[in-house]
């Protein structure tokens, strides 16, 4: 993931995945988005998963600031970001469709959990953060699907973008259903 | 004053007689002086011989075992003047001067050229052309005995070149592969072939506007090609021997001119061809990495 964000500094308009984006760089505000869209969510893959060790999570002074800070960067840069180069996603109406819901997602349950943190309601904290952190990988999934669908079938390439644009996220968001249905079924049962 | 006068008449006149044009020539002289310049073209053998040849460049003398395939080549004769003759030859994007003598014997003209010597890969064109049937026929012996394929035969109708912008790729060829694009896929162990689809013929990149919406759905192979059909239309000599294979195996229409058509490009097929590279980077970086 380094490396990918690596190919976008220094800041330029013409490179890599914005070579096939000139249209939508048409609009004032994708490049802004662009850029703030690669470079929070860069920080946020590290820093999510930080908050889930114990020792972090332990030491409540840190647990707080980079969680302020990961919901910050969610809720203030990556989503509404997301949500913007989203709506001139490649793959048409599917793709756009599958990006602009997973920011709103995102948005909505990074929000969530900071907001029952504050009502200190620990449990659903830490379940609606493990939703959130499930669409934060969306990231890397959405790259893995990729290379995983062309290695095998050689689709079209915005067929195979249509079918991860989807299959990133909501999938994570399943296998998070999941965990958190039998780690916290687990853990109140005695 | 008077002097004056005189010589400014006689400039006048002086200039008028110089106007005056040749006196007309009598219906029968005209008629006369036409057949003469009939006659003369029909005995100008030389000027009719002139023009590009254009066909299968067929290997007949190799030093390697392993088979190539057979290029077109366009053998043009530039001029044909008191037995010197002077030309070129293009192949697989090698734009090679000749210069020579020529015998004429009745229909036929004889030819020796020689390449001009300064590459390895310079030869001797020994032909006959035959200037009814507007044929020419022989061999092309290499210089250097080391090379790969050392002597060649051709046989090569006369072709007037024209650029047509609705020039298409057939439909035959949808389904065919590229020239050796066999690989060993990593994970299946089974050979793979980069094929033509039908999508290399939906879009014509000299007549009509591409927009994103027509190509991003497309794999690399097709997209490459329709680029490389515009630069195929204006008669460009492929050195990228995929894009060679295809072109002069399977398109009848396609004529070798010019190793170098950057400046026959049509302002809608540069905007295009932009289009399409931006898409082919895409796809030959993005499409079977992780990342994007």
């Amino acid at each position: 993931m380094l490396l990918i964000t690596k190919q976008y500094i220094p800041i330029q308009s013409d490179i890599a995945f914005l070579r096939i984006k000139q249209y939508a760089l048409a609009y004032p505000y994708y490049l802004t988005a662009f850029y703030i869209h690669v470079f929070s969510s860069i920080v946020l893959i590290p820093l999510g998963g930080l908050q889930f060790f114990k020792q972090i999570q332990s030491t409540k002074k840190w647990h707080r600031l980079l969680g302020l800070l990961y919901v910050f960067l969610i809720v203030c840069l990556a989503a509404p970001s997301g949500f913007l180069i989203g709506l001139h996603a490649n793959g048409g109406f599917m793709s756009i469709l599958a990006f602009c819901s997973l920011s709103i997602i995102w948005f909505f349950s990074t929000w969530k959990a900071f907001s029952l943190a504050k009502q200190k309601q620990i449990i659903k904290h830490q379940q609606w953060m493990i939703r959130s952190y499930a669409l934060t990988l969306s990231a890397i999934t959405l790259r893995f699907w990729k290379q995983f669908i062309v290695y095998f079938f050689h689709p079209k390439p915005m067929d195979v973008y249509q079918i991860v644009a989807w299959l990133a996220w909501v999938l994570n968001l399943f296998i998070a259903e999941f965990f958190i249905f039998y780690y916290f079924h687990k853990k109140t049962k005695p | 004053m008077r002097i004056a006068i005189l010589v400014f008449c006689c400039l006048f006149f002086a200039a008028c007689e110089e106007n005056l044009a040749p006196e007309p020539l009598s219906e029968e002289e005209i008629e006369i002086e036409n057949k003469k310049r009939q006659e003369a073209k029909k005995n100008d053998v030389e000027g009719g011989a002139l023009g590009n040849y254009v066909g299968d460049f067929v290997e007949s003398k190799s030093n390697n075992s392993k088979g190539t395939y057979i290029n077109k080549i366009n053998i043009v004769l530039k001029s044909l003047d008191n037995g010197v003759v002077t030309g070129k030859s293009i192949i697989a994007g090698n734009d090679r001067p000749f210069a020579g003598k020529y015998t004429i014997k009745n229909d036929l003209i004889d030819i020796v050229a020689n390449e001009p010597g300064d590459d390895k890969h310079d030869g001797i064109f020994y032909f006959t052309l035959d200037t009814i049937n507007k044929v020419v026929k022989g061999k092309w012996v290499c210089s250097n005995k080391r090379v790969a394929v050392s002597e060649r035969t051709y046989e090569l109708p006369q072709r007037v070149f024209v650029y047509k912008a609705n020039n298409q790729l057939p439909k035959a060829i949808i389904g065919e592969s590229y020239y050796n694009s066999d690989q060993i896929n990593k994970s299946t162990g089974e050979e793979e072939q980069e094929t033509i689809t039908e999508d290399a013929l939906k879009i014509n990149a000299s007549t009509n506007e591409i927009r994103k919406e027509d190509i991003q759905n497309m794999y690399k192979g097709d997209l490459e090609l329709i680029r490389n059909t515009i630069y195929a239309r204006h008669g460009y000599s492929f050195r990228n021997r995929k894009m060679r294979y295809i072109f002069d195996n399977y398109v009848d229409w396609y004529m070798p001119m010019s190793a170098d058509v950057r400046f026959e490009l049509t302002a809608l097929e540069k905007k295009n061809i932009e289009l399409l590279k931006r898409y082919e980077e895409h796809a030959e970086k993005y499409y079977d990495v992780f990342g994007r």
